[in-house]
């Protein structure tokens, strides 16, 4: 088994945030720890059993779930909108229950669930537009420029936008021309991807340095 | 026909990200002009306050001044010519005129040293005139003198002269700080501590009275006594902690930011 760079991304994005967050993490950031390790961990299973075991999408379907719930968790923490974060908790009931229709009736637990990834990154787009609006214009939010909360909404934001396109288009292209579509769809997503865990090695390292600046004497 | 629908979704999928970019740059942008300007409104506010303070404790001091020079220019004076008459009274007939004579004699003459020591300790020019630590054992000695109280004083590190300013600061909370010993603390120990320190000058008055808890300390603060020491403490970039003894008694301490000593 070979690691790819995405693989390292996810590494070093993991060892990173272990690190910067080990000590007095705050409530929502701490959560990023078992999350990547968990990121890491599929990704590793999925690698050393795509040669014995043939059909590895359930787990990657699940997975999708747990993705958007994680980061919905994440986008509801940090709006200081209590509306939206009710507006959060409905969107997710919503998307459970779509998942369990595609994922048990719809599509399957054999085929990969694109109908589930493209409504996860449409919804997790628009939550994250919300949420940039939000921290902008709203008086009582309290992220600055150079905080970690930027870099990691952003990145969602553009991940998740980035695999809309290709998502949507998923089996269409993926039956009519299945060579030349996957070989572009992991050129979109291999990019995005250490987009994304670049981004939040960043953040986990802009949170260490604001935790150490707000400490030191002034 | 499917390369082309390659070519789009690659286009589309870029222009999806660059467009991500471009909010978040827009965020990042007005986030920082939004930081800037929660700066800029604090700083302001800062000033405004310190100005603020600045002219009030300044208002007082002069009416201070005012105070003292009357007590010293008008008061002083009549009690000296008071004096002055009781020494050209013809001699007296009795034993028990004379002796009132001579009481109200010494009577006035304790008025006019009271009256004097209460001028100068009241004038801030003669306060930095003297320096801080003259004046500051010259408060104690008058309280020791009462016989009701018990001074210490003790110095550590390396003394200097501090700016102007900031010795009669000190000086008024110290005196505050005294006069509340007297009417509330029912101590009967008093220490003065002077800290002399390269970044900072430390004064901490410690009482052996029956203490403060932390709802008086609340409350006290809402006073106009801790309030205003509180101020001038902030004024010189200070701070003031009163802080609960270990046995009994309060400590009240004053921390002074050195920027510009004066050696």
């Amino acid at each position: 088994m070979t690691f790819h760079i995405v693989n390292w991304a996810e590494l070093v994005a993991s060892v990173v945030a272990t690190i910067c967050l080990i000590i007095k993490p705050s409530r929502l950031n701490k959560m990023f720890v078992p999350f990547l390790w968990l990121t890491l961990c599929v990704e590793i299973t999925g690698k050393l059993t795509s040669s014995i075991i043939e059909v590895k999408y359930p787990m990657y379907n699940i997975f999708i779930l747990v993705e958007f719930l994680f980061y919905i968790y994440y986008l509801s923490g940090i709006s200081p909108n209590i509306k939206i974060q009710k507006t959060f908790r409905w969107v997710v009931t919503c998307f459970i229950l779509l998942f369990l229709y595609n994922f048990l009736l719809l599509q399957g637990t054999i085929v990969y669930n694109t109908y589930t990834s493209s409504i996860s990154a449409l919804m997790l787009v628009i939550a994250c537009l919300i949420i940039l609006w939000n921290i902008s214009f709203n008086q009582n939010s309290n992220i600055q420029f150079y905080s970690s909360a930027l870099f990691f909404v952003g990145s969602i934001l553009v991940y998740n936008a980035g695999n809309l396109v290709p998502d949507s288009f998923f089996n269409y292209l993926g039956t009519k021309n299945p060579t030349a579509f996957v070989r572009l769809y992991l050129l979109i997503n291999y990019n995005l991807n250490v987009l994304l865990y670049g981004c939040f090695t960043v953040g986990f390292l802009v949170e260490l340095h604001s935790r150490n600046a707000n400490k030191s004497p002034r | 026909m499917k390369i082309d629908l390659i070519w789009t979704i690659s286009m589309a999928t870029l222009v999806f990200v660059i467009q991500c970019f471009f909010i978040i740059a827009f965020t990042a942008t007005y986030l920082k002009r939004k930081t800037k300007h929660i700066h800029e409104m604090a700083s302001l506010k800062h000033t405004y306050q310190q100005e603020l303070l600045k002219t009030q404790l300044e208002i007082q001091e002069e009416t201070i001044k005012y105070i003292s020079e009357e007590i010293h220019d008008n008061i002083g004076q009549v009690l000296s010519l008071a004096k002055l008459h009781l020494n050209v009274l013809p001699p007296p007939v009795s034993a028990t005129d004379q002796n009132i004579i001579i009481e109200t004699k010494n009577l006035v003459s304790k008025a006019i040293n009271d009256l004097r020591n209460l001028s100068k300790s009241l004038h801030p020019d003669l306060i930095t005139q003297l320096g801080l630590e003259e004046n500051l054992k010259r408060e104690l000695d008058i309280l020791e003198k009462t016989g009701l109280y018990k001074t210490t004083y003790q110095v550590e590190g390396k003394q200097f002269r501090l700016p102007a300013e900031k010795q009669v600061i000190i000086f008024r909370i110290f005196q505050e700080g005294l006069n509340n010993i007297i009417k509330h603390a029912l101590a009967s120990k008093v220490e003065l501590h002077l800290l002399y320190e390269t970044a900072q000058f430390t004064l901490m008055l410690t009482d052996n009275g029956k203490g403060i808890d932390k709802p008086e300390i609340n409350n006290a603060l809402k006073g106009i006594g801790l309030t205003s020491m509180n101020h001038r403490a902030l004024m010189i970039g200070g701070t003031l902690q009163i802080i609960n003894g270990t046995k009994a008694g309060t400590i009240l301490k004053v921390t002074v930011p050195i920027n510009v000593a004066v050696d």
